[in-house]
């Protein structure tokens, strides 16, 4: 009974902020005033606002509000995964490298086309290839170890992090660079339901393989010979559990830019709360990751008259955690 | 359920094409042991008794010859049906999440779990029931790297059991946990193996643990040919000279109307 309230309040805490979000804002909707709006999408409701209110709440809020929880949750859940799968709580979900090929992908994509389509399709390709790289370099023989992938992630990220130079260099510096340097810092301010219909598939189909798969995430935490001799097929859930984390980031950064810090912090918080067991931690870091990234979004879109970049507040917010993390624990997580 | 080594051997690294492989025993293994039985196995540091154990059941494959249960190359099971017979006890470690008591007793049911499911109160019940078997049920709800790590070797051991295994396989057990806790890891395992009629290899590095459990005894060395065998035939000084390079002394003593065999390093006999 206790477990199950605990768990309908990890559910229903995002949504509620969620919809507690739709009213915030520097073009002021009354909070009553909004949720009628947003009930008579489903309901039959008498117009009382002005249509301008409406398309501030439908038209740019909810799919902004949306896509934060969505990219909040997922970035989230990746990590978790990762910090479980490779028993090691310093892993963020870009460690093999998916980030840094995305953004590169983005920086081309904009260099060339501009926003758009093509650009988030790119981005998404790249992220791909990064992690095709990765597993060229630290995968290619059975009997190497796991940490050989983080190590070839390093260098697979390094590699493209020259490519996303290289690009910068080469872009026109009065409208290309600024346009990718903004981007490449995270935002949601161009949020829309195009978005949502491109990146949200692979974020769920992300989340669903891992949440799926979190029980079995606790044994590939273990040796991989100890995992072996419980009988699990230790190769092929790693490789699902990299291809769904890989999904979650690749999707996540073409929509939104890199967006750091997240999923390394929200699954600390996440064990905090729960215990290591990836069984509980991985659908409560998709909770409070989706919560936290509204915050941070609704005080990018709140706090000054520009939009603030996302990885600009969540290494603010990010990094002091950590620290004191760092310095309570003394990097032992028990 | 009867477990056979044939001509087993191993090397590391490739096969050269020409050269050939210096292989890491001296001659291949052979071996038979029948249900209920224990085999200890003894050998110097790095002479491949951890090695062996893993080719043995598959963790690393044999570069010649095989292991058969009940007759059958291990090859020939899926992995699945092998792990629901073999039970594996690696050496106790501190992990970096550490799970609880329970939780990682309940893992020891991952192959009866489908990979898209978790585990059902049943599958906790019986981890609970493995840890009552044992003795340790009162530490279910411990953090791992907060017991000892004699407690952590029962949780292991106990992790292998819910699978209800007909193979148990340990890997020095007994290691760095002091005498108290080796006799309860001991017993623990002497007993289970009888009451439940399982075959049991163990590693150590006591030859009076391969007195108490009896039964068979192997020896690896660098230098030495593999030797398998009745304990009290492969038990001898002569062989301990030759794998240990280590003189001792075999004593008998009478305790409570049995006899009981144990050796005695003569290095001890100097200090005065």
């Amino acid at each position: 009974m206790k477990a199950t309230l605990k768990g309908l309040f990890f559910v229903l805490f995002p949504l509620f902020l969620g919809v507690l979000s739709l009213s915030i804002g520097r073009f002021e909707v009354d909070f009553t005033v909004q949720v009628q709006i947003l009930l008579s999408q489903f309901l039959d409701i008498e117009q009382t606002w002005t249509d301008m209110e409406e398309a501030a709440v439908i038209q740019l809020r909810l799919p902004r509000v949306i896509l934060a929880i969505l990219i909040g949750g997922g970035l989230s859940i990746a990590g978790a995964a990762f910090q479980g799968m490779f028993a090691n709580p310093l892993v963020s979900p870009d460690i093999l490298g998916v980030s840094a090929g995305a953004g590169f992908g983005a920086a081309l994509g904009i260099l060339l086309f501009g926003h758009g389509f093509s650009t988030q399709i790119i981005a998404l390709i790249t992220g791909m290839l990064a992690i095709g790289i990765t597993f060229l370099v630290g995968g290619f023989k059975k009997e190497m170890p796991i940490f050989m992938m983080v190590l070839a992630g390093v260098v697979t990220s390094a590699l493209f992090q020259a490519f996303i130079s290289l690009i910068k260099f080469v872009a026109d510096p009065e409208e290309k660079l600024p346009s990718i340097t903004y981007w490449l810092m995270g935002s949601l301010g161009t949020a829309s339901y195009y978005d949502i219909m491109i990146g949200a598939p692979f974020i769920i189909i992300g989340m669903v393989i891992l949440l799926v798969l979190r029980w079995r995430i606790n044994i590939l935490s273990l040796s991989e010979e100890e995992a072996k001799s419980l009988g699990i097929s230790v190769a092929k859930t790693r490789w699902l559990v990299i291809f769904a984390a890989t999904i979650i980031t690749a999707s996540a950064v073409s929509i939104a830019g890199i967006i750091g810090w997240v999923g390394l912090i929200i699954p600390h918080i996440a064990r905090m709360l729960v215990g290591n067991n990836n069984r509980f931690v991985l659908p409560v870091s998709i909770s409070i990751g989706g919560s936290y990234l509204l915050i941070i979004d609704n005080l990018a879109r709140t706090l000054t008259a520009a939009e603030i970049p996302l990885s600009i507040l969540t290494a603010i917010v990010g990094a002091p955690f950590f620290a004191y993390l760092l310095m309570r624990t003394g990097g032992g997580w028990k | 359920m009867k477990l056979e080594v044939r001509d087993g051997n191993f090397y590391y690294g490739k096969k050269k094409k020409k050269t050939k492989p210096s292989f890491l025993y001296q001659n291949p293994i052979n071996l038979e042991l029948c249900e209920g039985e224990i085999l200890s196995v003894l050998g110097p540091n790095g002479a491949g008794k951890t090695t062996f154990l893993k080719c043995l059941i598959g963790l690393k494959d044999w570069k010649q010859g095989e292991t058969r249960i009940e007759g059958q190359s291990i090859n020939d099971y899926s992995a699945r049906e092998l792990w629901k017979l073999v039970g594996y006890v690696p050496q106790a470690s501190k992990m970096a999440f550490s799970y609880s008591v329970l939780e990682m007793v309940t893992m020891g049911r991952a192959m009866y779990i489908r990979s898209y499911s978790q585990p059902s109160t049943k599958d906790e019940a019986a981890a609970m029931e493995a840890l009552k078997s044992i003795g340790i049920a009162h530490l279910a709800h411990q953090s791992c790297n907060s017991i000892s790590g004699g407690e952590l070797q029962l949780a292991l051991i106990a992790r292998t059991l819910v699978a209800d295994p007909k193979l148990l396989i340990l890997d020095e057990p007994e290691s760095h946990l002091d005498i108290q806790k080796q006799k309860v890891i001991l017993q623990t395992i002497k007993r289970l193996v009888k009451e439940q009629n399982i075959t049991c290899i163990i590693n150590t590095h006591y030859p009076n643990h391969a007195f108490y459990f009896g039964d068979q005894v192997m020896m690896v060395s660098k230098k030495q040919p593999v030797i398998v065998g009745k304990t009290e035939e492969i038990m001898t000084e002569e062989n301990m000279e030759k794998y240990f390079n280590i003189h001792v002394k075999k004593v008998e003593t009478e305790m409570e109307d049995r006899t009981f065999t144990s050796m005695i390093p003569h290095y001890l006999s100097e200090a005065k």
